[in-house]
């Protein structure tokens, strides 16, 4: 993958794809995510919690495109990223893959997404790049009410019953493995070079990011443990054929 | 807000609220209405959602999704106003959806197999929606007056957004527009019914009329749909598919092609393959999460 | 006992308007249902400030339409206005 001819990174820049696989790697969590949010929308729990559902995706579906948009600057191009690239090239990390049709395993893979994002976008913001920079504190009002919702559900269910929390305790089970392979891009210090961001300063974030979500979870009678995470919850190819289906199937002008 | 209909002139009745001294008769009548109003926009959403996530651009994604939504936010403004009205709990009325007799509009009855068929639905039927709602502005039973202010601004956004998504399609390739020629053959006479029999021939409309509940007849609406939506439909370059359309030079009234009215009844009187299978969805998804919100 | 519960939603336009009644989400408690309340009734709607309350908290009053009549019907209540001609000096 080329970097684009985008505003976001310099095309001299010997940086440039480094940057470009970053923002792409969040772009498609993003989508794949708001893709997510968007279609359990229409089966989730309750009325309001479904509407709710779909504001969030629908808010992860514009990060994602403003996130591609910085990296091409051509719409169709952007367009064909989310509508035509092979399923190989998709960059977005384990937790973004999973589709999960339950409230208990939704929750844990919102909770530990937003948490996560709300760390590395914390060390995202101070890059160097404006208009990097000034996507991530733009994307960052939108994604602290993501914050209080999850955070607050996730108190309102554990504290349910007892068997509720021991339903959210094994989705996080599954989840957790997922979240903590999904954190660092793929080449963190290529990456923070590229973003001209401190040596080190997304694996620290990771760390406090760890200390911080064991310890929420703990509160709530959650212990994050050990186990690898599961393969079989992959589900790119089925959110892929389901998001082109009109597209592959009726072709035309959309 | 204006409307062609003829509208109840004297607002002899006044709003009422839920805690009033309404009378046994009136509460039935208004129960009927609006649970069955309620019960479309929460099953309707059924039909929506097996598209959101199939849209062939992240700004149809975007468009779509933001429609589907509203349709949720009115089955939950309705069903507020349901269980206020009757004492009914939300757990009750869940189950009468899910389990219950099939409630609700023909449309909601037939597939819609093909994009272009939320496309249609929301050009054509959410845009005869928003005269139906106009009217209901001025509903005699307050809360459901209310509601109709919201539900009536995003219904004018839902019909733009079909409207939308059909002009992409007719701009498109001829592949596209022989799926909208299609589409709206599949779906007139089916919105045409849609408003319901006229009033001699309906079974609880006088009744809702004469309580100010419904403040325009079957036949008003429809009358005025097809002034509005006959030239949109034509200048969008698709044939109507009624020979018999046409309108009266002096009086402006419609003659049109009836729909099969025993069709009609049967679907909502007893139901069809397709509304039971969207019950039937419902229940699924419903049935995996019952346990957070299970009353204890 | 039911789990949801009925919360009423108040919105407060811009900084310096009164919060506003719009209407009622259902949840387990308040903090859920602040959050629902900002998507049901504020994702389009100019808005800077919500309030939810337990309907369980909400007093209707009882008074006839006639008791809130007869306060308004005092006219030593308000003042008969004044000429600009007849202000002191």
């Amino acid at each position: 993958m080329t970097a684009a001819t985008g505003t976001a990174v310099p095309e001299a820049s010997r940086h440039a794809s480094a940057a470009a696989d970053v923002l792409i790697r969040l772009a498609d969590d993003d989508l794949l995510t708001g893709h997510v949010l968007t279609s359990v929308a229409g089966w989730g729990p309750e009325l309001e919690i479904n509407i709710a559902l779909s504001s969030m995706g629908q808010d992860e579906i514009g990060h994602a495109r403003r996130l591609y948009a910085l990296v091409t600057a051509d719409p169709d191009e952007a367009e064909r990223l989310v509508y035509e690239r092979p399923a190989a090239d998709f960059r977005a990390a384990p937790l973004a893959r999973t589709y999960p049709a339950r409230w208990e395993l939704l929750l844990a893979r919102q909770f530990l997404y937003e948490t996560a994002d709300a760390a590395r976008a914390a060390v995202l913001v101070r890059t160097p790049h404006a208009d990097i920079g000034a996507l991530m504190s733009e994307m960052a009002h939108e994604e602290s009410y993501h914050l209080d919702f999850w955070t607050t559900w996730l108190r309102t269910t554990t504290t349910r019953s007892v068997a509720a929390r021991d339903r959210v305790q094994r989705a996080f089970g599954l989840m957790w493995p997922l979240a903590l392979a999904s954190f660092l891009p793929e080449f963190p210090d290529a990456a923070a070079e590229a973003l001209g961001l401190p040596g080190g300063a997304l694996a620290q974030a990771q760390q406090e990011w760890i200390s911080a979500t064991c310890a929420a979870c703990a509160e709530l009678g959650i212990a994050l443990g050990g186990g690898e995470p599961d393969p079989g919850l992959d589900r790119l190819d089925a959110m892929l054929d389901e998001m082109r289906y009109v597209y592959r199937t009726a072709p035309g002008r959309w | 807000m204006t409307t062609s209909a003829q509208v109840k002139d004297e607002q002899a009745i006044q709003q009422v609220e839920p805690w009033q001294d309404l009378s046994e008769d009136y509460r039935n009548a208004a129960t009927r209405m609006i649970e069955f109003h309620m019960m479309s926009e929460v099953i309707g959403p059924v039909h929506e959602f097996r598209w959101v996530p199939r849209a062939p651009s992240l700004h149809a994604k975007l468009v779509f999704a933001a429609k589907s939504q509203d349709e949720v936010g009115h089955g939950l403004m309705l069903m507020r106003v349901c269980e206020d009205l009757t004492g009914r709990t939300r757990a009750q009325y869940i189950e009468q959806i899910l389990d219950g007799p099939p409630r609700f509009m023909n449309i909601f009855h037939y597939p819609w197999d093909e994009w272009v068929d939320p496309a249609i639905v929301a050009w054509l039927i959410d845009g005869a929606e928003i005269e139906r709602q106009a009217t209901l502005l001025r509903s005699s039973y307050g809360p459901y007056a209310r509601a109709m202010r919201k539900i009536l601004k995003e219904e004018g956004f839902h019909h733009h957004c079909g409207r939308y998504l059909i002009e992409q399609m007719m701009a498109g390739t001829p592949d596209q527009r022989a799926a909208v020629q299609r589409g709206v053959e599949r779906w007139w006479l089916r919105t045409v019914a849609m408003f319901g029999p006229r009033d001699e021939n309906s079974k609880h409309g006088p009744k809702l009329m004469a309580y100010g509940l419904k403040l325009a007849g079957n036949e008003a609406l429809r009358q005025s749909w097809l002034t509005k939506f006959v030239p949109q439909i034509r200048a969008m370059g698709v044939e109507i598919p009624d020979d018999n359309l046409s309108r009266d030079e002096e009086t402006g009234q419609w003659t049109y092609t009836e729909p099969d009215w025993a069709e009609f009844s049967s679907l909502l009187r007893g139901g069809s393959p397709v509304g039971a299978e969207l019950q039937r969805e419902l229940r699924s998804a419903r049935g995996l999460n019952s346990w957070l919100l299970e009353e204890d | 006992m039911p789990m949801l519960r009925t919360f009423e939603v108040f919105r407060q336009k811009a900084p310096g308007d009164a919060h506003v009644h719009v209407g009622e989400v259902e949840a387990p408690d308040a903090a859920a249902a602040i959050v629902l309340a900002k998507e049901h009734f504020a994702r389009r709607e100019v808005c800077c400030s919500l309030w939810v309350a337990d309907r369980a908290d909400v007093l209707r009053s009882q008074w006839e339409p006639e008791v809130f009549d007869s306060g308004r019907a005092k006219a030593y209540r308000r003042s008969r206005g004044i000429r600009a001609s007849e202000a002191v000096s």
